[in-house]
């Protein structure tokens, strides 16, 4: 399957995108593994009411689906992804986003010598080892939480070293390079 | 004590509860997270702890849809009521497991069926007088089918053969437009669903084996099994995996929806569907079974009702139907049945489409009966909107 835009995760960052992109014309399809956008009930998130206006808009939110990985092709540009559901059927776009957010949502995994970014290996600012990822005092400023994928200044993903150009990660899976 | 299912992997987050249509009317049904991740640690310890409320779950999966962590709630719910349920409405629930059964019956004596059904359940299936099966098998369309290349197998299910006949008809008619020739299984059985559900394991088990058998063989000639059922196609190709504990990783690549199949086939060949140049200006709401958001293959259907001409789509806001296969059918779940339903009606209501769209055959009578709606199926649209081969 063809999109013009494919955005992977579908929380907050997601859908203003999503909605944003709709809004200039562009189509746009939205994979997220569950209820995006949060991770406790909240009678008083808008997450519905942002999905309906997402939805309104023509686009497509794919919910419980998890992309699990792409190809790119010789050039860096990211060709497809492929999810859980969907089997052998791939989805290509000219335009991908990534939004799968920090550690909680899974956006980034902490292994005991590595941060990784698990969908398609990203390149991820972390460094030092696992007892320098933390700091015992609980209420100081925790390294990890700086943590994220490697992006040049328009926010395109690095891949072992090499920049992705139709990729962009949005939200809280970007280092915010504040990183001491 | 072994482990089948990854509870582990909960959160306790409780988006699953916000999801769970019972648990928004139901104030006694303790929700998916309740019931399943937190549930098993219990029933772990010992069976005793098994919550009978697990009997208002509709199987309708959207909880798994909006867990953030995939935890398979929906599964660890359906195989606990498998495994530790006691079964209750024994004949009743039979006459709506057994819909082959039921529709043997209803077909050969489809007056009176009709009448003992109406009264027997709320609304509920009408019985065509003459099945599917005996319908095409023989006939001239059928001899047709061998003139084709590339052909698939139907698992037409309960609904087509016994209740709605021409949408087996509609969907051999877009096949055939498209180059495709139709091919019935070897041996179908009802795909078990309503077995499932309602506790008849061994039945639903010795179906399974035949489907599977009958979905190996056409696999192995290089013929996808395809399906207008969504619910169908879902126990197929989920249920028989996840609940029952087949291995159906060799076929799951080659079993459809008929809306994903022929988008597929759209998509990836130089094969074009010509549409009709009469066709009306027609206002469609689109309603996506649950099944079907599981299956994750909605947007299938979507893009194919948007490559009709006149059409002006609204896909309908995700919602149950409220009547889950045999759920809604019984009559103390009649009220639970139409308060989750009712947001869905009130939305159909509201913007008073000319036709509801919809893939699966118990929402079509759910939203029939309750708003009063034309509904059809993707495919009878799609049928209705093609040109019929010379
Ligand atoms: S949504 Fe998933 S992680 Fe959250 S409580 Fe339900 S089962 Fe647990
Ligand atoms: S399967 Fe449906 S009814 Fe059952 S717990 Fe999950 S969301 Fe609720």
């Amino acid at each position: 399957m063809r999109s013009d835009v494919i955005i992977i995760g579908g929380g907050h960052s997601a859908l203003c995108k999503g909605i944003e992109l709709l809004k200039a014309g562009r189509g746009c399809i939205i994979f997220s593994t569950g209820e995006g956008g949060h991770r406790f009930r909240d009678p008083s998130y808008s997450h519905l009411n942002h999905r309906k206006e997402f939805e309104r808009l023509g686009g497509v939110y794919v919910m419980g689906d998890t992309v699990t990985g792409g190809q790119f092709d010789g050039s860096g540009r990211l060709s497809f992804i492929r999810t859980a559901a969907q089997g052998k059927t791939v989805f290509y776009a000219q335009e991908f986003f990534i939004a799968t957010g920090s550690f909680f949502s899974r956006g980034l995994v902490a292994l005991r010598d590595a941060v990784v970014e698990p969908i398609f290996g990203l390149d991820v600012d972390f460094s030092g080892t696992y007892e320098e990822w933390v700091n015992p005092d609980f209420y100081a400023d925790q390294p990890f939480m700086h943590f994220g994928v490697i992006t040049d200044e328009e926010g395109h993903p690095l891949k072992n070293g090499v920049k992705v150009g139709n990729l962009t990660a949005i939200g809280s899976i970007k280092g915010d390079g504040k990183r001491q | 004590m072994e482990r089948d299912n990854n509870f582990e992997q909960c959160l306790k987050c409780d988006i699953c509860s916000g999801y769970c249509p019972v648990a928004k009317v139901n104030p006694v049904f303790p929700g998916p997270k309740r019931l399943g991740p937190d549930g098993e640690r219990y029933r772990m310890m010992d069976a005793a702890f098994f919550d009978p409320a697990a009997n208002l779950c509709l199987n309708c999966k959207r909880c798994e849809v909006s867990c953030p962590s995939d935890v398979h709630i929906g599964d660890i719910i359906l195989k606990a009521k498998l495994k530790y349920g006691r079964k209750s409405h024994v004949l009743r629930n039979a006459a709506l497991s057994y819909t082959d059964t039921m529709g043997f019956l209803g077909t050969h004596f489809s007056p009176m069926a009709n009448a003992v059904a109406s009264l027997m359940f709320k609304g509920g299936p009408r019985y065509a007088s003459r099945t599917f099966e005996r319908q095409f098998i023989g006939s001239e369309t059928a001899a047709r089918q061998s003139c084709f290349d590339h052909k698939v197998s139907f698992f037409h299910g309960c609904y087509v053969n016994y209740n709605n006949p021409s949408l087996g008809m509609d969907f051999v008619k877009v096949m055939n437009a498209l180059g495709i020739g139709v091919q019935l299984l070897d041996d179908e059985s009802c795909c078990g669903i309503a077995l499932i559900s309602n506790g008849f394991v061994q039945k639903a088990r010795k179906n399974a084996e035949k489907n599977i058998a009958s979905v190996r063989t056409s696999v192995e000639k290089g013929m996808p099994v395809i399906s207008t059922s969504t619910t169908c196609m879902f126990t197929l190709r989920n249920e028989y995996q996840n609940v029952l504990g087949y291995d159906m990783s060799a076929f799951s690549d080659s079993m459809y929806t008929a809306t994903k199949y022929i988008f597929e086939l759209l998509d990836s060949s130089a094969v074009s569907l010509h549409f009709r140049k009469d066709l009306p200006k027609i206002r469609v709401a689109y309603h996506m079974p649950c099944h079907l958001e599981k299956l994750g293959w909605g947007l299938y259907t979507v893009a194919l009702l948007r490559m009709i001409p006149g059409v002006e789509l609204t896909v309908l806001d995700s919602n149950c139907c409220g009547v889950a296969g045999t759920y809604g059918f019984k009559s103390e779940n009649k009220q639970t049945s139409r308060n989750v339903g009712k947001p869905l009606f009130d939305q159909i209501r509201s913007i008073g489409a000319d036709l509801v769209v919809t893939d699966c055959e118990t929402c079509r009578w759910q939203i029939e009966m309750n708003t009063g709606a034309r509904v059809a199926h993707p495919i009878s649209l799609l049928a209705q909107s093609i040109e019929t081969l010379k």
